[in-house]
This record gives structure tokens, sequence and C-alpha cells, in this order.
């Protein structure tokens, strides 16, 4: 085996991934409005509130096939 | 009407000019009992009719004949008319009565689904999402069933094309919540990670006043998409992220957020021993496949890691550096990532040395100009609507009442435009 040539540079650190979801900063003087649970959201809600704590669309449609492992391919 | 006959009577009369189409629909819709009382015998009037000339009157007849129950062997029958149907009827007509339209294609779902042909819906189910929605702006409730299809019949690229569209108007909160979702597998299935992000994104930022079934299942795919695609992972929310989401998420999501712990160590020893204490509660949410995915990406990332210190490294070295077994493996890994332009490298098979290169982009070639250029007119496009939704949402009775109750809280400069008699 030859000798291992390890060549090291100084690189500048690339930019780091921006977290999707941190926080962002606040543009102008508008504070985001917290949903507030005791509205009844009439624009976008889907009803009245599950008082019971039941998940709501928990009859949704889930059942696939995991296609997603990658071993599986070749 | 009276008789089934003369009803197909008026609708071959009737099917010639929009006039005379506004008065079949009255017809139509005084005939609905008769149709359903009839149900079990429409199929033979179905024949009398030309779908694409008769698309209104053959739509309620059809709707009313698949009402009622039928067979597995009727099904695939029923199949084959339908999708002749789809397939030849006129946009205008069917959106005159676009609940039926939508039954049909429901039931017609359904159908495909008993026969286990999944694939004989996908593209009928494209053409019917084209001839019912108004613009492609539109989000449909078919959207989510023609996306549902194509992941049971594994048709990813073809799911793909009808993600492109930029959607603006929802009709119901449901359809956003199932396209989004199903949306982001199609788009992990094709391995475009940064749409997925943002369409799960969609999905667990979405407006809820309980905490929704969809959306824990899509929090956890958000998170593997994230470490896949990012390298990284934050638990903190948005701020327009609902409270209910943010309260409780997390807590349907554990083994998902220990194993973005495990990958933040950057070790993949403990990563590994991760994915193995909790591999049951994966498998049961059909997302190990993916979680295999977050493994690899780990060393992808630890790959990458060393292009920023070394010019030139051996296979052997980063088979030790990022605790692969073999430099064989490492050759692979490196070979991929050069392949998916990961990184920028060359190896030399002969003595086991990878050079690590800058990325070539120069940002001047013609295809890049049209790339941004695209973007630029998109964001502005972008902008505009923004700028109308604004408008619209400004003078809504409904926001300006909740902006009212909220306006003791913050300083008058920022709530001046609010009228008085809307503070509650």
């Amino acid at each position: 085996m030859g000798p291992i040539s390890i060549d090291r540079r100084t690189r500048e650190m690339k930019p780091s991934p921006t977290y999707f979801l941190s926080d962002l900063d606040d543009h102008g003087s508008s504070v985001a409005m917290d949903v507030d649970d005791s509205d009844s959201l009439e624009i976008l809600a889907e009803g009245v509130l599950n008082v019971d704590n039941k998940l709501a669309d928990s009859d949704f449609f889930n059942s696939f096939d995991d296609d997603f492992d990658d071993a599986d391919i070749n | 009407m009276d008789s089934v006959e003369a009803l197909v009577a008026q609708i071959q009369g009737l099917s010639s000019s929009p006039e005379d189409i506004s008065h079949l629909h009255n017809f139509l819709k005084e005939a609905e009992e008769l149709l359903l009382s009839q149900a079990h015998r429409l199929a033979s009037y179905l024949d009398q009719l030309d779908p694409s000339n008769h698309s209104l009157g053959y739509l309620y007849i059809l709707e009313a004949y698949t009402s009622a129950p039928i067979s597995k062997e009727q099904a695939s029958d029923l199949v084959l008319s339908v999708v002749s149907f789809i397939n030849s009827c006129v946009a205008e007509q069917i959106r005159l009565a676009p609940d039926k339209f939508i039954s049909v294609c429901k039931r017609f779902k359904d159908h495909v689904l008993l026969l286990q042909s999944p694939m004989r819906g996908v593209a009928p189910m494209l053409m019917a999402v084209r001839k019912l929605q108004l613009s492609s702006e539109h989000l449909t409730t078919l959207h989510p069933d023609f996306l549902l299809l194509c992941l049971l019949a594994k048709c990813y690229k073809t799911g793909l094309s009808i993600l492109e569209d930029d959607i603006f108007e929802v009709d119901q909160p449901r359809d956003f919540f199932l396209y989004c979702y199903y949306g982001g597998m199609i788009c992990i299935g094709q391995k475009r990670f940064r749409k997925a992000m943002e369409l799960l994104h969609n999905v667990v930022t979405a407006p809820m006043s309980t905490i929704n079934a969809i959306a824990i299942e899509a929090y956890k795919k958000y998170i593997l998409v994230s470490l896949i695609q990012s390298g990284q992972f934050s638990t903190t929310f948005p701020k327009y992220t609902s409270s209910v989401a943010q309260r409780n998420l997390k807590n349907f999501s554990q083994p998902y957020l220990d194993l973005a712990n495990s990958y933040n160590t950057g070790k993949i020893s403990e990563l590994e021993e991760c994915v193995q204490t909790n591999t049951d509660k994966f498998e049961i949410d059909s997302n190990l496949g993916l979680v295999k995915q977050v493994v690899s990406s780990l060393y992808k990332r630890n790959i990458q890691r060393l292009t920023q210190t070394y010019l030139t490294l051996s296979l052997q070295d980063i088979a030790n550096t990022v605790q692969l077994n073999t430099p064989k493996e490492a050759e692979m890994h490196v070979l991929q990532m050069i392949q998916d332009g990961e990184i920028f490298a060359t190896i030399n098979q002969k003595d086991g040395m990878v050079s690590f290169h800058e990325d070539p982009e120069q940002y001047k070639s013609c295809e890049m100009i049209e790339h941004i250029d695209s973007s630029i007119q998109r964001i502005m496009t972008l902008s505009k609507k923004l700028s109308a939704v604004d408008e619209v949402i400004s003078s809504d009775p409904v926001y300006l009442a909740k902006a009212g109750r909220e306006r003791p809280r913050f300083d008058f400069d920022d709530f001046d435009s609010v009228p008085q008699r809307f503070n509650m």
C-alpha cells in the first residue's frame, strides 16, 4: 500500500442549511396571530369542535406498502 | 317526467345548445328520484346516449346507476363504462353537476380498488381532475383520490405531474390535508425531497381546531425527510402553526424525535441503535424504508463533511472515518453521490484515491439564466396573488372581528386600519 496522501486545506465553511421550520424573523409590526382554540374557525373549520379529543380524519386511507426501502432497488 | 324513456328522449333532444342544456338540467333535477328508483335497469339507457354529446344527461343516469350496489363481476364492466364516459364527456356540461361527477368518480375509484387494479384508475382519474377543475389553481376533491391511486399503483411519475400546479383554491380542508400528505409521499417516491418537505410542512402547519390524524403521519414523515434532505431537524414550529399542532404533534412522534437526536450526534452506531430500538414502531407506520434512507443519508453527510477539509483522501480513510466496513463500500457511496450531484469528485481506482473538486457551476449558462428567470416570474406572480388575497381578507368580516378582539393586545399603529366598530 502506497503512502497515504492527505491534503488538508482550509475552506470557507459553506453556509449551513437553514432550519426549514426555524423561527422566522418578524417583518413589520405584525405579530403572528395564534389560532384560538375557542374560536369556531369558520373560514377553514370542519364543523363543530371535537370535544371528545378524538383525532380528526382518523379514518383516512393510509394502508400503503412501505415502498421507500432503497435496498429493494437492484 | 314519468318515465326514463321520456327522459332519454329529452336528453337526446336538448343537448345541442347552452340554452337547451339549461332546460334539460331542470328536467334532470326533477327526475332524480325516478332515476334512483330505476337504478337497477338504467344500463340499457346509457347505450342509447352518446357521452360526448349528451354528457350532462349521461352523467345523471350514470350517477343513479352507480348508486346501486353491484357485484365484483359487474364492477369490471362498470369501470369500462365510467372510463369511456370520463374520456368522452364535455367538461362544460359536467361542471353543471359537479357533485354528481364527483360521486361517479369516487365510486369508480372504489371499484378499481375492489378489483385490486388501481393502475386502471390512474389515467381516467387524472382526466377527471382536469375536466372538473375550473383552473390549474383549483384543488378538487378528486385530487387526493388520484394521488391515492398513483401511490397504490406505484405510478409516482404520473402523480408528480399534478403536484407541479400551484394551488390557490381549496374546496374542503380535508382535501388539502390529503393532497399534501399523499403528494409528499409521491415526491418521496421520486426522491424529490425538497418538494416533499414543502407539502408535508403544509399539512403540519395548516389551520386545525383539533389534532388531525393526517397531520400526525405527515409530521413523522416530515422529520425523516428533513434529515435526508437537510441533514438536520428543528423541533421549533413556525409561529403560524396552530396551537393544537404545536401542543400535540410531538406526543405522537417520540421515536422519530429520538431518531433525529441520534442523527445529530453524527455517529452511525448511535443512529443504528435507535433504529433497532424503534424498528417495530417504524414498521407499524410503514416508515422503516424511509428510516433506512435516513441512515444512508448520514453516511452521505459524513462523506460530504470530508470534502470541506480534504482535497484528496483514500477510500480506506473514507471508510474508516464514516464507519463503513470496506473501501469498496466507500467507493459505492462516493460513486452514487457523484452520480446524484451531491459531491464533485473523481476516483482513481488504481491507487484508491478520491480527489474532491469544487462545484463547476458558474451560474452563467443559458440554462441557469432561464431557471433564474422563470423563478423570478413565478415569484412575481405569487406576489400579485398574495396582494389580492390580502385585500380580500382585509375586508372579511370574520377576520376583522377577530382582529378587533386582538386589538387591545397591540399598539394602536398596528391596527389603526381596523374600523372601531370591530373592536369587540
